[in-house]
């Protein structure tokens, strides 16, 4: 079991303005690839910072030979990802706040992704079944706030970003894994990662939707 | 107030489960009320509460406080059942489950019935 905590820790060590902290909750990682209808000058930004990541920030986890120095080098990599997550997100935030319909359009996800037979067979049914699952749950929050106008707790909102930002590593990581399945992935790495996940976008959607659960308050009758 | 008939949703009761064959729960068990008030039937749908340690996506961890019941338990959002709201059916009202819980647990259904509910996205343009 991957350690979430440690990840969360990482993760609180990342600023950012509010306006970034809404794009960033709004944008599923995975889905930044299927919008490529944004200007060019910005694709060829989401393109050279999603190359940077992969490089930097991937492929060594896919490098390493056992389960262990895997976990520990996707620990490292996180640092370099809270880097540069937000530094994608500060170039394309302008274009994308511009108009709420750009962010709606990128938060639509394929969600037969984690089903499809390639998937299946390079990261195992298990692996998917929980990427499926956090997917959804990461989906809800950018889909909650981006199109219902979902409100993020302000008492909860830096843990919320902090859990998203350790899903959509994890995420982003599955696609990669996914990808780059030959010769052979290190045995247990694409279900430990696939668990971190969906803690950390499970926990991230209980903490933004709890008040939609709760219980009606009692009517009060007015005198 | 909780704890009369019909059972209604989030509600955790003691309850006699279907027959079945083995893989599916059945005898008395602890259930979570998972249906819809406005569901229009005549049978309440119910996940049943387990106390055998379980992980996947559609099994929710509930801590005793959440819960009332005395073990950490797991919420199988697989096992659902279609219980009639009868006190043959359900024995004794347990207390209403937690609201912090209650999206884990939708996350959980929705992880169970992956593919056959709506696309959220289908209505965009």
């Amino acid at each position: 079991m991957v350690a979430i905590k440690a990840f969360v820790e990482a993760a609180e060590l990342q600023g950012g303005s509010r306006r970034l902290r809404r794009a960033q909750l709004g944008v599923v990682s995975s889905t930044l690839g299927a919008s490529m209808d944004m200007p060019e000058h910005l694709r060829n930004v989401v393109v050279g910072i999603a190359k940077e990541i992969d490089d930097r920030c991937f492929r060594p986890v896919l490098e390493e030979a056992d389960l262990d120095r895997a976990l520990e080098h996707a620990r490292a990599s996180f640092q370099t990802f809270v880097e540069l997550w937000p530094a994608l997100l500060a170039a394309i935030a302008p274009w994308l706040l511009e108009d709420q319909g750009r962010l709606v359009a990128m938060t639509r996800v394929l969600t037969d992704t984690w089903t499809s037979e390639g998937t299946l067979e390079a990261l195992g049914t298990e692996a998917a079944s929980w990427f499926a699952a956090a997917h959804d749950a990461r989906a809800a929050i950018a889909y909650g706030l981006v199109k219902n106008g979902m409100p993020v707790p302000p008492s909860n909102e830096a843990t919320i970003v902090h859990l998203c930002l350790v899903a959509d590593f994890a995420i982003l990581l599955g696609l990669f894994l996914a990808q780059h399945s030959r010769p052979k992935l290190v045995d247990g790495i694409a279900v430990a990662i696939g668990k971190l996940a969906h803690e950390s976008a499970k926990d991230a959607y209980v903490l933004m939707a709890t008040h939609r659960f709760a219980d009606p308050q009692p009517a009060t009758v007015s005198e | 107030m909780s704890g009369e008939f019909p059972p209604k949703q989030w509600e955790v009761w003691f309850a006699s489960l279907r027959e079945g064959v083995p893989g599916e729960q059945t005898g008395d068990h602890n259930v979570l009320v998972v249906s819809s008030p406005l569901m229009q039937s005549r049978v309440v749908l119910v996940a049943p509460i387990t106390s055998t340690a379980r992980e996947a996506p559609c099994v929710v961890k509930v801590e005793p406080q959440d819960s009332g019941l005395k073990l950490v338990s797991y919420i199988e959002c697989d096992q659902l059942q279609a219980l009639s709201p009868s006190p043959k059916r359900f024995k004794e009202f347990r207390r209403k489950l937690s609201a912090p819980v209650r999206p884990a647990v939708a996350l959980a259904l929705q992880s169970a019935l992956r593919g056959a509910l709506p696309d959220p996205y289908a209505n965009e343009s």
